[in-house]
């Protein structure tokens, strides 16, 4: 197993729903780190190690919402799948959104994969799990 | 001295009347001449009163009466004008002329007197037929003696007696008959009132000049009331008076024809003017009814306008229920929980009850959003009604309830059905959300439900029978309500979304949904849908 701790970066603008998705990760068995940025221009500066985020880790992992201020998910994720240092880490894809339009549009601009964020807590809880124990656990990531 | 003046003028107009005999009789044929042309030129066909048809046969009567009046100028020559031979023709023309008149005098008066009782009808025929057999038998008789001058004055006495006299008095009658017809009477004309009398008048009068005074004659009364009697008594010729009645006649006739006719062009006036009338008016209700339909048909535009707004409203608001109001629910509800989970059993059992509550309370609101939703979604989500199997329909809502089938051993029995127009996945949760609350209100027994359609009409109907719980029929229009429950929570989950869905699905289809039950027997849900045949592509 994996003993590293794995980062993985939250971009989301809602606190409620970050502080609720780290604490579905910190339920988890694997060991992570998880950086929450509130909008998609702070996302892509904490990729691009721009500014005070020079220092940044490089996530292992992207869970990325598509309603964000100033640059909003779809564009972060075409940028970063257009950006060759930074297109092989998996962006997971998690809304509110069920949208098809946004289902299809994510998958076209490269999202590894999309998930609408379930009502209730429990299953929302059992996302978490699933992709931990999927991306995590079972997939290979590429070696920093 | 006065009295003497005036004798002496009667004697000279007498002298004057006998010297001038001729143009007496010219006068007095003229005058009956004027009472017969007046009536025929001035018959006016477009009047359908029956006097007027009967005033015919006094032209008839004057027409003859003047030519017989003529004949007497003819004669009155003097004997010694003629031959003989030709003085006893005219003589003889001019007698069956006068006959002819009286037997038109006659049946006019009969047929005035009979107003228009066809029953009477006979009596007009008697008396023409007594007529003709007075003719016959005075012929006979005539040619018996020769036609001597002695016939002459015999049959033209009993001819005058006979059939002037009653014939002028019955027409008399019959005219002031015909004044209290109700014919006459919805005239209400004061001209044809007066005319009618004035000439019924003048027919008493003529009955007795014509029909009593009559050419001296060996028998009475003739032999006492005769021509020269009445001369001897009035001064003047007894045809004087005769020719002045018949003058009076054709005024009368001519201002009753007038009359009739002012009437008629009045009635014909009257009816273009109502007719006219009656034109404008419709005019100006049509004229009414465009303005009004107009102002409906702005009405519904700015109604139709303002329901597309208000409907855009409800989709926005749809939407934000959907998405903002989801949102922060969201938040409450998560974090109740995850209170729950971290903490139960942790911050002592009234903690843990109220953390309770807070959970219920907001997974309850986020299911009412999510049926609202739903429910709104029937018409701002639904598809395009297409041709569509409904036991295809049928088959998926039991795919989608094949846990809750199972898990209560229910006993689906689902009969052929139709092809009908619908949207394919409202037709499905129709069927899901009906059969699943067959198998959710259950009782102790094991469930069992059958689906069927039979034609009804225009329409499909639809029913869903279950031997479930019943409802008593005082709410069987209740449960359609949205959020009307019968039962608790604890006894049946729920928020009562489902039967207002169903309505309004039904309804969208231009269906109707009712229920029959009786508690503790089962309920049958039964739906109409229109038939696809008519409306199938």
């Amino acid at each position: 197993m994996n003993s590293r701790t794995i980062e993985i970066l939250l971009v989301e603008d809602n606190p409620g729903d970050a502080r609720l998705t780290l604490e579905a990760f910190k339920e988890g068995k694997v060991s992570n780190n998880l950086t929450v940025m509130g909008d998609g221009v702070e996302a892509l500066a904490y990729l691009r190690r721009q500014g005070r985020y020079a220092n940044s880790a490089q996530p292992d992992l992207i869970l990325l919402d598509l309603n964000l201020p100033k640059k909003d998910g779809r564009e972060v994720l075409a940028e970063i799948k257009a950006d060759e240092h930074l297109m092989k880490i998996p962006v997971i894809v998690l809304t509110t959104s069920a949208a098809e339009e946004d289902i299809a549009r994510a998958y076209t601009r490269h999202a590894n994969c999309y998930i609408t964020k379930p009502v209730d807590l429990d299953q929302f809880l059992r996302v978490v799990q699933s992709i931990e124990s999927f991306w995590l656990t079972l997939v290979k990531l590429p070696s920093q | 001295m006065q009295a003497l003046k005036d004798c002496a003028s009667m004697i000279s107009l007498s002298k004057l009347a006998h010297d001038h005999m001729l143009v007496v009789f010219f006068v007095y044929g003229l005058a009956f001449f004027l009472l017969g042309t007046a009536i025929l030129l001035k018959q006016d066909k477009r009047s359908s009163l029956k006097l007027r048809s009967l005033l015919l046969l006094l032209a008839g009567f004057g027409l003859l009466h003047g030519a017989s009046e003529w004949s007497d100028m003819f004669l009155a020559l003097g004997e010694t004008y003629w031959t003989p031979f030709l003085f006893r023709i005219i003589k003889t023309i001019g007698f069956y002329l006068g006959l002819g008149s009286f037997v038109f005098l006659l049946a006019f008066g009969l047929r005035s007197v009979a107003l228009d009782r066809s029953r009477f009808k006979w009596l007009e025929r008697a008396s023409v037929i007594v007529s003709l057999l007075f003719a016959a038998v005075v012929t006979v008789h005539g040619i018996r003696t020769g036609l001597s001058t002695q016939w002459y004055v015999t049959s033209g006495v009993l001819m005058r007696y006979l059939l002037a006299f009653p014939g002028s008095l019955i027409a008399a009658a019959g005219l002031f008959r015909q004044s209290q017809s109700r014919e006459i009477k919805e005239i209400n004309s004061s001209a044809i009132h007066r005319n009618i009398r004035g000439l019924a008048a003048v027919f008493v009068v003529y009955a007795l000049l014509a029909g009593v005074i009559v050419p001296q004659a060996p028998f009475p009364p003739a032999a006492f009331i005769n021509y020269s009697s009445f001369e001897n008594v009035f001064g003047l010729p007894v045809q004087i008076f005769r020719a002045a009645c018949s003058l009076l006649a054709a005024l009368f006739v001519s201002g009753l024809l007038n009359a009739f006719s002012a009437i008629t062009y009045g009635d014909l006036e009257k009816q273009v003017q109502e007719r006219t009338s009656d034109l404008a008016k419709a005019n100006e209700t049509l004229l009414r009814d465009i303005a009004a339909r107009k102002r409906v048909e702005q009405e519904l535009t700015s109604k139709a306008e303002e329901l597309a707004r208000s409907n855009a409203e409800l989709e926005l608001f749809a939407y934000v229920a959907s998405h903002d109001l989801q949102e922060p629910l969201r938040m409450v509800a998560s974090y109740t929980q995850l209170l729950a989970r971290r903490y139960k059993g942790k911050l002592g059992a009234e903690a843990d009850e109220f953390i309770g509550f807070a959970v219920d309370g907001a997974t309850r609101m986020q299911q009412l959003i999510q049926d609202l939703l739903s429910y709104s979604r029937v018409t701002s989500r639904g598809k395009a009604l297409n041709l569509t199997q409904s036991e295809t329909a049928c088959n998926s809502a039991l795919e989608n309830l094949r846990e809750s089938i199972k898990e209560s051993k229910a006993q689906v029995s689902v009969g052929p059905l139709p092809g009908i127009i619908a949207d394919a996945t409202q037709l499905t949760q129709l069927f899901q959300n009906l059969i699943g609350n067959a198998i959710k209100y259950r009782n102790e027994r094991r469930p069992e439900i059958s689906i069927s359609a039979r034609p009804n009409g225009s329409e499909w109907t639809f029913s869903i029978q279950d031997n479930g719980i019943g409802i008593e029929p005082k709410y069987s229009e209740r449960i359609f309500q949205m959020f009307q429950r019968l039962h608790t929570r604890k006894e049946y989950s729920g928020t009562g979304i489902g039967l207002a869905v169903c309505r309004k699905i039904v309804e969208r289809h231009g269906g109707r949904i009712w229920v029959e039950s009786q508690p503790g027997r089962g309920s049958t849900f039964i739906f109409t849908i229109p038939r696809a045949e008519r409306t199938e592509k």
